[in-house]
């Protein structure tokens, strides 16, 4: 469980979240839903542990996963190594097969998992970026727009599998796609844009 | 006639740096013989006569040696502390605010300055690895930093995420962009460490190196004998450079 009390984040003097208070349970499917630039990316950012310049309590020494906006993979690696390099501490034959396993159940072919990023199209990038997210074992799970340069049946595998990745873990998606919010499990966490 | 076409131009490609040097070698000629007076510029052949006596003495290759052994110790001194610096000076900004002055200061100062006041306190030895580790110091602090300061943040918060260890961040973001700006400085401060070196050498005559002997020749007047040792200088020098690029890019690869 990951709880926000009064979290209240600003650059300057513009505020981005104020007071903002939350509760996740140990497993489910919450969708951070709001305008560009109301601070969702800030929130997860925050959960994560990567900002940690904001007011308020938040539950700390939380692992989590994290499917950047950017896919932020390493140049010098294959798809497949960027994967499997979530493992613990260095990459291991079993990881490394489940990764495959995970690249190919994606849609990416044998020939593309030994591609360099360099190599690979947006949507290649992003599933890698995805499937690097889905192995790695955390407690929770934080995708920032993990359909946005998907096709419609990529983006329909993608949200199952965080369907069903949900039932293990706590997964925190944001998006502006409305598959998410018709999901049968999808909590909605509206944040108002405060501009 | 195509096939004709390419086989020309190739051979073009292979002559042309042969070409190119002939071209020089004639212009260097038709000037010594226009100045007719080889105390001040001698021929391209008195010269290479020059050359054949050099190689010929006992001491050639002793001396060219241990320049050689000072430039490498000036060299790997300046890379390293360079490089220590640089990632102190990137982790702390009281560091950064200390040591930045001091390498504006080595930047500008002349290398003859440096000769003359530390041949007070120093041997020609310590000397001359100390002006080559002068001159390499700043460019590869100068290089590092730039490169430090384009380390992707991005990056280094997908790996805080992915827990990465510190050899894997290392292999992964910070080799990756610091070769870019660490290799060409190497290949710069070669050139510069080598011509600084022969410098300090000449001027503190110190025993035992190319710079003693490229001194004694002007002493005697020998001015073949000084373009002779120059030419030997251009060459290592060339030699070293090419051969550390070669190291340095199949390192990188």
């Amino acid at each position: 469980m990951i709880k926000l009390k009064n979290v209240t984040k600003a650059y300057g003097k513009r505020k981005i979240l104020d007071n903002f208070s939350y509760t996740f349970a140990d497993s489910g499917l919450y969708v951070v839903v709001g305008e560009s630039g109301a601070g969702k990316t800030t929130l997860l950012r925050i959960i994560a542990g990567l900002d940690k310049a904001f007011t308020g309590r938040i539950t700390e020494g939380i692992r989590v996963s994290y499917a950047f906006q950017e896919h932020r993979l390493f140049d010098t690696l294959s798809a497949l190594e960027n994967v499997s390099l979530v493992s613990f501490p260095e990459p291991n034959a079993k990881t490394e097969a489940k990764a495959r396993e995970l690249l190919i159940s994606l849609g990416l072919t044998e020939e593309e998992l030994s591609l360099r990023p360099k190599e690979l199209s947006g949507g290649m990038k992003q599933r890698v970026s995805i499937a690097r997210a889905l192995l790695r074992e955390a407690p929770i799970l934080i995708l920032d727009e993990p359909t946005k340069e998907l096709d419609r049946q990529n983006s329909e595998l993608i949200l199952s599998l965080i369907e069903k990745e949900s039932e293990k873990r706590t997964v925190i998606l944001v998006t502006h796609d409305s598959r998410a919010l018709s999901l049968p499990a999808a909590k909605i966490i509206k944040i108002k844009n405060l501009h | 006639m195509r096939a004709s076409t390419i086989s020309l131009k190739k051979i073009l490609r292979i002559a042309r740096p042969a070409l190119v040097l002939l071209f020089w070698l004639s212009v260097w000629e038709l000037l010594a013989l226009a100045v007719g007076n080889s105390y001040f510029l001698p021929s391209v052949f008195e010269t290479l006569s020059a050359l054949g006596v050099i190689i010929r003495k006992e001491y050639f290759w002793g001396s060219v040696l241990m320049t050689l052994l000072r430039v490498c110790a000036g060299l790997v001194l300046g890379i390293i502390s360079g490089a220590l610096l640089a990632f102190l000076c990137n982790r702390f900004s009281a560091v950064n605010a200390v040591v930045s002055p001091l390498i504006s200061v080595i930047k500008a100062t002349p290398v003859a300055t440096f000769i003359v006041l530390l041949w007070i306190f120093l041997s020609g030895n310590q000397l001359t690895i100390l002006i080559a580790f002068l001159m390499v110091l700043p460019i590869v602090w100068q290089n590092l930093s730039d490169g430090l300061r384009t380390i992707s943040r991005e990056l280094t918060e997908a790996a805080d995420v992915f827990e990465l260890s510190r050899k894997r961040r290392i292999r992964l973001i910070y080799f990756p962009t610091l070769v870019s700006y660490l290799f060409p400085a190497i290949v710069t401060s070669i050139g510069l460490a080598w011509k600084s070196e022969v410098a300090a050498e000449i001027i503190a005559y110190t025993k035992n190196s190319i710079g003693q002997h490229i001194n004694d020749s002007k002493y005697f007047m020998d001015t073949p004998s000084v373009f002779a040792w120059t030419v030997v200088v251009v060459l290592i020098s060339i030699l070293f450079e090419r051969g550390a690029r070669a190291l340095l890019s199949r390192w990188s690869k």
